[in-house]
């Protein structure tokens, strides 16, 4: 019988790729750890942090700890959004920052922030909120989109229009902030960062990533069914209007409070989907976990590099990220011009 | 007997359907009453409403009126998974979005019988296994499916309708840019499997001697509207090929059966 | 016209350093001293040599020994006479109202009466208040135009075109600088006397807060920690008025010049004896604020002295800056003398 065989060959390859991710994830999370202003070996950081009190103690805790999971939420978050994204527009180039998913989620955050939209409510829950429903709307509209139009020529298109309309929006805000250090914060914050963030910033925005990665995770069948078409997809019992909502809302509670925390980081969901995609076999629905374990990675390395380039100021993340990933898309359009001319 | 046949209920049954799409009416009071084990064919011209008509009996466009009815039961009382256990369908240019490999795609065929969140079982990989064997692509099981033929992807598509072994199979189109021989084999594949599991397929057709040979029956449709509705020999008469494509037809007969093959144009 | 800042050396110079781009936005919003590379301002050049310098295309080539005396020298032969003074500058209101006639002031910037901003706000909000658009401007029918290096070149060339005055004042990042702007100010307002009475005052308190730093001991190390995670390091105002109040700037000695970000690890890991705060009183919750209260701080809050100055007096140099320093010796002295008492 070589049908069961082969079965079980694609199992196996189910789940060494998470495994092997998650291995590779938690070794650099220890480098993460490590690495700063004074080095430290794993023994070490074991060491201070149950050292109370200690500056290094602190560091260790307060900065390296929070920074390093913040990378991990919000790398995963960007993977599994993208991953979900190319699974359902059924197409590699589609990825948060470039549908302005990214875009509309800084504008929400920065609504929040400099217009004293929330003034009075728990700051906590503002930022993360504003975040989401700019994600949210962005979202809806590119999905709208999406089941308007096939092409993803247009798709992305409307995606550099949605993201220069948040962007002019943003500015817009800006104008009318009465904080004079608000186009400098948020110029910066946009570049992207996890460099002294803290557990509160993990407080708001991990709860929401974790539910939409959940609820992305949810829609694995439908976005296999998907490949197929959407009347297949329909005919294999999937709801459609499900399936897009949960589609929508997933990346929404990612993208949104992911961006909220960290500024807009981009490429992140375009590359890690592609890269690993051949590994699951192209299962959009295994891609989920092995982008969301990649897009940590990814994102925690490009962190660990930002600290490691010897410049006086530190790298912005996001400007790595793109510096990275920017070409990686052009390869990608010149590529799939050649496969689909 | 023939009072019993239509007494008794029908495996699928649509009247009175009328669907709009873009504002414009696209099927105009179609009934589709299909019985156990039968083999049928729906004909028309382009634009005549044969997709529209399908996608809205199974619910993929909303219908703007009508009737369906399964086994009996009002057609939306069914949840979608337990319509996708029994139908099945196969869409026209059916795509695959990504190079999955054949043997996954048939898999995705098994979707609507997974436990949620649970791998595929014993009987899953079975009916694979077998749809896959059933038309004959057991040895491209690894191949990426966007890398075969025309003919080969359909057949892996098709096994992928068949792994659920539907009581009722939907196939829009299928013959369309297969080569003679692949057409046969197509037809030869939806009697087969009409016989041996006693199901019912319905097959959108434009080739009109595929659709007199194999078809038991036939409905012939004309800008939405149903012409005909019968066995081939009652639908593909002069008058209605005339008025529905605008086409003379030349009609051999050779043992019993009949060939239609079209001959020239003329005024509709 | 009048330029106590040379255009033409100015942006070639913005070009020629590699000021990190940060820098420039932080200073676009109060025209603050850019980090300590952009040394030129100290060397503000004669007129004579703007065209050298245009030409030359970079400022680092302009001798440092060109003085701000230099430059008001040219001026004086300039009558003084009634004028209508508009100012587009926080740092230019602060002068103007208190070396100019208040009946010749014909607006000021719209910063000039948001408190949080500037030291003089109550006496700011008496005047009507200006954008930097040439429109507006040129509907108060000004003599003569206060900016700083940082307002845009285009602005000054359209006014200047216009015939109407335009003086760019720089940014001063050391007391001596102070001091030159209020007498250069006091000069082209021909207001001389007043001018040189505000620097006598300065100097002579200066002077005896001098003595008081003399009296004490130790001196303690301090940091200032802004908004975002900026520091000011050696070269910048903020590292004077630590002198000054007997402080030892702590960013000096982590090797930062002029304003730079400051990751928090590296605060954590040394901390001063005195965190400078510098809260920019708003009810939004902002980034900025987020990390002056980040966890990791309060946690070290044992180790370190917390102080707060109020923004508005550190944006900009002039005489007031030694209300600045005179505040942070009574502050640090005050908790140093407590806890000498705990100590004994």
């Amino acid at each position: 019988m070589t049908v069961p065989k082969e079965n079980r060959d694609s199992r196996r390859g189910s789940v060494s790729v998470p495994l092997g991710l998650s291995v590779l994830v938690v070794f650099s999370a220890v480098l993460s750890l490590s690495i700063g202003a004074v080095w430290l070996s794993p023994a070490e950081v074991l060491r201070w942090f149950f050292t109370p009190g200690e500056p290094m103690g602190v560091a260790v805790r307060e900065l390296r700890l929070p920074r390093t999971v913040l990378a991990l939420l919000v790398g995963g978050g960007l993977g599994i959004a993208g991953a979900a994204l190319q699974g359902y527009t059924r197409n590699p180039l589609a990825d948060s920052g470039l549908l302005g998913i990214n875009g509309g989620a800084a504008l929400g955050a920065v609504l929040v922030l400099y217009t004293g939209l929330l003034r009075g409510a728990a700051f906590t829950l503002a930022i993360p909120l504003g975040g989401l429903a700019g994600a949210a709307a962005a979202t809806f509209l590119i999905a709208w989109l999406a089941g308007k139009v096939r092409s993803i020529q247009t798709l992305i298109l409307a995606g550099v229009a949605v993201s220069a309309l948040t962007a002019a929006l943003t500015s817009l805000v800006l104008n009318f902030s009465p904080n004079p250090f608000a186009t400098q914060e948020i110029v910066f914050w946009l570049l992207g960062s996890v460099a002294d963030r803290s557990w509160e910033h993990i407080g708001f925005a991990g709860p929401f990533i974790a539910v939409g990665a959940a609820v992305i995770l949810a829609c694995g069948r439908g976005l296999q069914a998907l490949t197929l078409g959407e009347d297949t997809a329909a005919s294999l019992g999937i709801s459609l209007g499900r399936l897009r909502l949960g589609i929508i809302a997933g990346c929404a509670l990612v993208v949104g409070p992911a961006t909220a925390a960290a500024g807009a980081i981009g490429f992140v969901g375009l590359v890690v989907p592609h890269i690993l995609r051949p590994l699951v076999r192209y299962d959009p629905a295994k891609l989920l976990v092995a982008s969301a374990l990649g897009g940590a990675l990814l994102l925690l390395w490009a962190d660990i590099l930002v600290r490691l380039i010897p410049v006086e100021q530190e790298l912005k993340l996001g400007v790595l990220t793109a510096l990275l990933g920017a070409p990686f898309f052009l390869w990608l359009i010149f590529r799939l011009r050649r496969l689909y001319p | 007997m023939d009072s019993n046949k239509q007494t008794c209920s029908h495996l699928f049954d649509a009247r009175g359907i009328n669907v709009c799409l873009g504002g414009r009416r696209v099927v105009h009071e179609v009934d589709l009453a299909l019985r156990s084990g039968e083999l049928f064919g729906i004909v028309g011209a382009n634009g005549s409403g044969k997709s529209t008509l399908l996608r809205g009996v199974l619910g993929f466009v909303p219908c703007e009126s009508g009737e369906v009815r399964f086994r009996g039961e009002d057609f939306s009382s069914y949840s979608g998974r337990e319509r996708a256990r029994e139908i099945g369908y196969l869409p026209q240019d059916a795509e695959c979005g990504w190079p999955i490999a054949a043997e996954r795609v048939v898999m995705l065929g098994r979707l609507p019988f997974l436990a949620p969140w649970g791998g595929p079982a014993e009987e899953d990989v079975r009916s694979v296994a077998s749809a896959m064997a059933s038309v004959d692509v057991a040895g491209l099981a690894r191949r990426p499916v966007t890398q075969l033929s025309g003919g080969e992807r359909l057949r892996v598509l098709l096994a992928r309708a068949l792994a659920g072994n539907p009581a009722l199979l939907f196939a829009d189109e299928p013959s369309s840019g297969l080569d003679p021989y692949h057409q046969l084999q197509l037809m030869e594949l939806f009697r087969g499997h009409v016989h041996a599991n006693g199901a019912t397929v319905v097959v959108v057709l434009h080739n009109l001697a595929l659709a007199s040979r194999f078809c038991d029956r036939l409905l012939l449709l004309n800008e939405g509207r149903t012409v005909a509705c019968g066995p081939p020999g009652e639908v593909l008469q002069p008058g209605h090929l005339q008025s529905a494509y605008g086409i003379e037809a030349k009609i051999l007969e050779s043992g019993g059966q009949r060939a239609v093959i079209p001959w020239r144009r003329v005024e509709k | 016209m009048q330029t106590i800042r040379n255009y033409g050396a100015h942006s070639a110079d913005r070009a020629g350093t590699d000021i990190p781009h940060h820098a420039c936005v932080w200073q676009a919003v109060f025209n603050r001293p850019v980090t300590g590379r952009d040394r030129d301002f100290s060397a503000t050049p004669m007129l004579a040599f703007r065209k050298y310098a245009s030409l030359l295309g970079a400022a680092v080539l302009i001798p440092l020994a060109i003085t701000f005396a230099g430059a008001t020298e040219c001026r004086a032969a300039e009558p003084p006479e009634p004028r209508r003074i508009v100012s587009i500058n926080l740092a230019a209101d602060e002068l103007v109202l208190q070396l100019a006639e208040a009946g010749n002031i014909a607006a000021l910037s719209h910063l000039a009466s948001d408190p949080r901003l500037s030291r003089l706000a109550d006496r700011a909000a008496a005047f009507p208040s200006t954008s930097t658009a040439v429109e507006e401007i040129l509907m108060l029918e000004p003599d003569i135009v206060f900016g700083s290096q940082y307002t845009p070149r285009i602005t000054a060339e359209l006014l200047e075109r216009l015939g109407i005055e335009f003086v760019a004042l720089p940014v001063a990042t050391n007391i001596d600088e102070c001091r030159e702007l209020v007498l250069s100010v006091a000069e082209i307002l021909g207001v001389q006397k007043r001018g040189e009475a505000l620097v006598a005052d300065m100097d002579r308190r200066f002077a005896e807060l001098q003595q008081r730093v003399a009296e004490r001991s130790i001196r303690p190390t301090a940091l200032s920690y802004l908004q975002g995670g900026y520091t000011q390091g050696a070269e910048s105002l903020l590292h004077h008025i630590m002198e000054a109040a007997g402080l030892r700037n702590h960013a000096e000695s982590l090797g930062i010049r002029g304003e730079a970000s400051l990751p928090l690890e590296k605060l954590i890991l040394s901390p001063p004896d005195f965190l400078i705060l510098l809260p920019f009183h708003d009810d939004d919750p902002t980034l900025g604020n987020m990390l002056v209260r980040h966890r990791a701080l309060r946690q070290l809050s044992g180790r370190m002295y917390r102080i707060e100055i109020p923004l508005a007096w550190t944006i900009n140099g002039n005489n007031l800056t030694v209300d600045t320093a005179e505040y942070l010796f009574e502050q640090t002295d005050a908790i140093l003398r407590e806890r000498e008492g705990e100590e004994q």
